[in-house]
């Protein structure tokens, strides 16, 4: 219950950042943690005429969360673009997106939704809910 | 966002290798052409995720199907074991008792007896995990041509690294032989069970 509150704290002060990017995020979800790591995979589409950069995620439920992509190894990148009028996809297999979630601070519990801050090139910041999933699930259920 | 990386455990697979015998699998072998396959792997003895001691003899004549992982993985490993789940359900009985699922980490400083248990206990209860020491498991990875090896950074974060690993599945038969390979991603849960169906 404490954490609840924690969580609707973050999502109050989070709440006040600028919205003007054009991009939209679409179903972001968590697999259920196995370990201290997790993943949170999701769409953006960017509907502007000018590319979109994701440049950082942060979450009240971990330490540390991380644009990682599997294209060339398994790494961390600076920023994840967004082609003008494209879309990035982060899932499961595919192109190897993902948001990693170092040091959880609890274990992400099927059913959990938690708070996940998107920050874009431009100053823009979007805070979206994140459904969490089955451990091994391939798409949200 | 705070930059982090740490100590890198990299472990990369003969990706040549592994097309070459997806390719020579997905015709239908014949016990001529099956003697042609490329040798992988070589008998092991580890310690399997219920704490006991596991040669790879005790397999007899059953097919491995093997992938290499670790727990604290969160986005390649649950998709590996969740692929190897589905096809051990989609394939008949009588093949899947041919077969032996196993998912051997490549982090076993973290992955003990314990943590592989509690792990696996998420995917199909048939798939065995396998852990060792340090040199049990170089030995293991080696012959799987699944190498591994530290790179630290100068922002590591004490405590903390992330591993890169082969992210494919291996089908290898009894005596050895590559049968086929799925690389990540590549193939559904489905045509991987067809695959295999048509290779053992």
């Amino acid at each position: 219950m404490k954490r609840f509150f924690v969580l609707l704290a973050v999502a109050a002060l989070s709440g006040g950042a600028a919205v003007a990017s054009e991009a939209v995020v679409e179903q972001p979800w968590a697999r259920a943690s196995l370990t201290a790591n997790g993943v949170v995979y999701l769409s953006i589409t960017n509907p502007s005429g000018a590319v979109e950069r994701l440049v950082g995620v942060e979450t009240p439920v971990a330490a540390h969360a991380m644009l990682m992509t599997n294209a060339g190894g398994h790494r961390m990148v600076d920023a994840w673009e967004i082609p003008a009028g494209g879309r990035l996809e982060a899932g499961p297999a595919g192109e190897g997106l993902h948001i990693m979630l170092m040091d959880l601070r609890a274990p992400l519990k099927r059913g959990e939704v938690f708070l996940l801050t998107l920050r874009f090139a431009d100053g823009d910041a979007r805070t979206v809910d994140v459904r969490v999933h089955g451990p091994g699930a391939m798409k949200p259920e | 966002m705070t930059r982090l990386t740490a100590i890198l455990l990299v472990a990369l697979s003969a990706a040549g290798l592994a097309g070459a015998a997806w390719y020579a699998a997905n015709d239908d072998v014949a016990a001529s052409q099956r003697a042609e396959l490329p040798r992988i792997g070589q008998p092991f003895e580890l310690t399997g995720h219920t704490g006991a001691r596991v040669a790879s003899s005790a397999f007899g004549d059953k097919a491995l199907f093997i992938a290499f992982g670790y727990t604290s993985c969160p986005d390649i490993c649950p998709t590996l074991l969740q692929t190897m789940s589905e096809v051990m359900d989609q394939l008949p009985a009588p093949l899947a008792a041919k077969v032996q699922p196993v998912f051997v980490t490549v982090d076993p400083e973290r992955d003990t007896p314990e943590v592989l248990a509690s792990y696996l206990a998420n995917f199909h209860p048939r798939i065995l995990g396998l852990t060792g020491s340090p040199s049990e498991i170089a030995d293991v990875t080696k012959s799987y041509y699944v190498y591994s090896g530290k790179v630290a950074s100068d922002d590591a974060a004490p405590g903390t690294y992330m591993m890169e690993h082969a992210s494919s599945l291996f089908l290898v038969s009894s005596d050895g032989r590559l049968l086929a390979s799925f690389g990540f991603g590549r193939m559904s849960s489905d045509e991987v069970a067809k695959a295999i169906s048509k290779a053992i």
